[in-house]
């Protein structure tokens, strides 16, 4: 407690010092806090971007490798009692829908040119629920009587020169083994935000897709919840409740298991948040040895005093953690609320800040600061603990004056 | 009884390439409730003797014992819990804490010691009476003048009661009137406490006050007196 004390009123000594060094953390920690929220803001919104494009928090089907392989052969997959599946899982206060989905890849044919797609099937009317992120740019969106009429996402039309009312021709294997063909109008074109969804999408309704590829029921049933932070707990639920139970394995996968890109635009981030902190640290650690080293040397006559009255070599190093800590305290605290208070202004004041396109994005978006409390705490701490271990080289050096000399320097 | 002991002491001190010897073989006895001055010119070795007797310094041959305790086979921890609970020095630059207020620097010994707060508030009061600083008790050392601070260095040297006093020209920085009441503290101390003491001095008014005056030159006794 006595060194508490001391060290609090050591740091006000050397005023104009003290100050320089609790802006080096202040404007570190500051940097940090802004850093830490784009982050955040630009993961979340990847987040639900990647959930609302298709993939739902919770995917659903017979096997493990449907999840793989699953779209080239999505027959050896199908459920046999779906509607049961369907109905257990809706009854979870958690769930907002369950969409029973059919993806196969499909050749994809106007008069002059053609090219690989992916066909995505679900109910029209579930279709917003799960795909809230998409955008039509051009026509309309599906309604539930249309039949044989598609969506193509930008990057499919521009690419096969497709426009809205255009017929298309579409080829795939069926279910026995037989190619099919069927004629397609074009209703509208969409974007996904994501450039690889958006050169490969096709969009049709269910049963049309059903009935194209003569099955009965579907591979996979995607869950859309209520809130992204329930993925966990509901995913826990379903594999204790329905494994075992039904006639068929069940394979269950949350969405961040199925979305590399967001896996690696999150491990990007995160070495880039961990090179920045590491850096920003290294100055301030730096900052803080440089002042506390000179003040040793200032008081080394104090300290030589201090020792040959009797005073452990412990409580002086105590002595310079202690004033260690309230420098990160106070230059920690300052600069959480520094960063907190710059976030809030550029969030609200200026609307955010442009970014340009990202790699693999198709479009621009204006990032905001989505700070935490565990941004506020992380930050905080790392405060803490740099000024400490930044005081630990000095407080030793003080600690390991020889008495005599220093009680001899002037 | 012998409270400080130096057998055959030998010191020498480097600078660079030149070595400087500071005491050459230097014995001496210290009784308990002396009062003792060292004189000599600059370099002759006061205060390094009063360094290896405060357990602050060692010697490079030869035997220290404090209290009959051969202060080389200590550890550090030892030696600042020795000299906590035995000694009390007096530096000439008196070396108070700044940012601790007179009160709080005479306190400080008290609480290295661990003694209770309501005690250490008692001791501290009593002794600033003793020294006359009870009006400026809460002003810290800038706020004070010359004399001032090295009565609060005086009080926080005596106020644990140490049973041996080493003081390095305690009144190098003082007027005559101030040095002479210091002075007079200290030889009431020891008067009536028994309290042994060593100083360091250059002055003769200060050597007037002791019971033996050992002159020193090149690192050995060359001449004593009793006073």
């Amino acid at each position: 407690m006595r060194s508490l004390s001391l060290a609090w009123r050591n740091i006000f000594r050397n005023q104009r010092r003290t100050l320089f060094t609790l802006t080096a953390i202040m404007i570190g920690i500051m940097a940090l806090v802004l850093f830490d929220g784009f982050v955040r803001y630009t993961l979340w919104g990847l987040q639900e971007s990647t959930i609302r494009n298709g993939l739902g928090h919770l995917q659903l089907a017979t096997a493990e490798e449907y999840f793989t392989t699953g779209n080239f052969d999505p027959f050896r997959y199908l459920f046999t009692d779906q509607e049961a599946i369907i109905s257990k899982l809706q009854a979870l206060p958690e769930v907002k829908n369950v969409v029973p989905q059919v993806t196969f890849s499909a050749t994809l044919a106007s008069a002059e040119k053609s090219g690989i797609v992916m066909v995505q099937a679900v109910p029209v009317e579930l279709a917003r629920s799960l795909l809230s992120f998409r955008q039509i740019v051009e026509g309309r969106d599906l309604q539930v009587e249309d039949r044989y009429r598609v969506i193509l996402a930008r990057g499919v039309a521009e690419k096969i020169g497709a426009k809205i009312g255009d017929t298309m021709t579409m080829m795939a294997i069926t279910r026995n083994g037989g190619l099919n063909a069927a004629d397609l109008e074009v209703v509208g074109i969409a974007t996904l935000g994501l450039r690889e969804l958006d050169n490969m999408q096709v969009f049709m309704d269910l049963p049309t897709a059903m009935e194209f590829l003569d099955i009965t029921s579907v591979p996979l049933l995607i869950t859309v919840l209520e809130r992204t932070e329930y993925t966990g707990q509901v995913k826990e639920i379903i594999t204790q409740a329905f494994n075992g139970q039904s006639g068929q394995p069940l394979a269950v996968k949350a969405w961040d298991e199925l979305a590399d890109y967001y896996q690696q635009v999150q491990g990007f981030y995160g070495t880039l948040l961990q090179i920045i902190r590491f850096i920003i640290m290294l100055v301030v650690i730096f900052t803080i040895i440089n002042t506390m080293t000179m003040s040793v040397l200032e008081r080394t006559r104090e300290i030589g005093a201090l020792r040959a009255l009797g005073t452990q070599k412990g409580a002086i190093i105590r002595l310079y953690i202690a004033e260690g800590l309230w420098i990160g305290l106070l230059g920690g605290i300052s600069g959480v609320l520094l960063g907190l208070i710059a976030s809030s202004l550029i969030n609200n004041l200026f609307g955010g800040i442009y970014i340009p396109p990202p790699p693999g994005m198709a479009e621009g978006y204006q990032a905001f600061f989505a700070s935490s409390s565990v941004t506020v705490w992380q930050n905080l701490l790392l405060a803490l603990a740099v000024s400490v271990l930044a005081s630990l080289y000095p407080a030793y050096k003080g600690a390991n004056l020889k008495i005599a000399e220093a009680l001899r320097f002037l | 009884m012998v409270v400080v002991s130096l057998e055959q002491v030998y010191k020498e001190y480097k600078l660079g390439k030149t070595t400087t010897p500071a005491l050459n073989g230097i014995s001496l006895q210290l009784m308990e409730g002396e009062m003792i001055g060292l004189m000599g010119p600059s370099g002759s070795g006061k205060t390094t003797l009063l360094n290896l007797m405060g357990g602050i310094d060692f010697a490079d041959r030869g035997k220290v014992f404090v209290y009959d305790r051969d202060l080389e086979n200590m550890s550090d921890r030892q030696l600042a819990a020795f000299r906590s609970r035995t000694l009390g020095f007096i530096f000439q630059s008196f070396n108070l804490i700044p940012v601790l207020t007179a009160f709080e620097n005479m306190e400080y010994p008290l609480v290295l010691q661990g003694i209770a707060k309501k005690e250490r508030r008692r001791r501290v009061e009593e002794m600033l009476a003793a020294v006359g600083l009870t009006a400026v008790k809460d002003h810290r050392p800038d706020e004070l003048s010359g004399g001032q601070r090295q009565r609060v260095a005086i009080g926080r040297a005596l106020i644990t009661g140490p049973k041996l006093v080493i003081a390095d020209e305690p009144t190098g920085n003082l007027d005559q009137s101030t040095g002479k009441a210091i002075l007079e503290l200290m030889k009431e101390l020891n008067e009536k406490e028994k309290t042994t003491f060593i100083l360091a001095t250059h002055d003769p008014m200060v050597a007037s006050y002791m019971k033996r005056v050992l002159y020193l030159r090149d690192g050995l006794i060359v001449r004593e007196e009793e006073g």
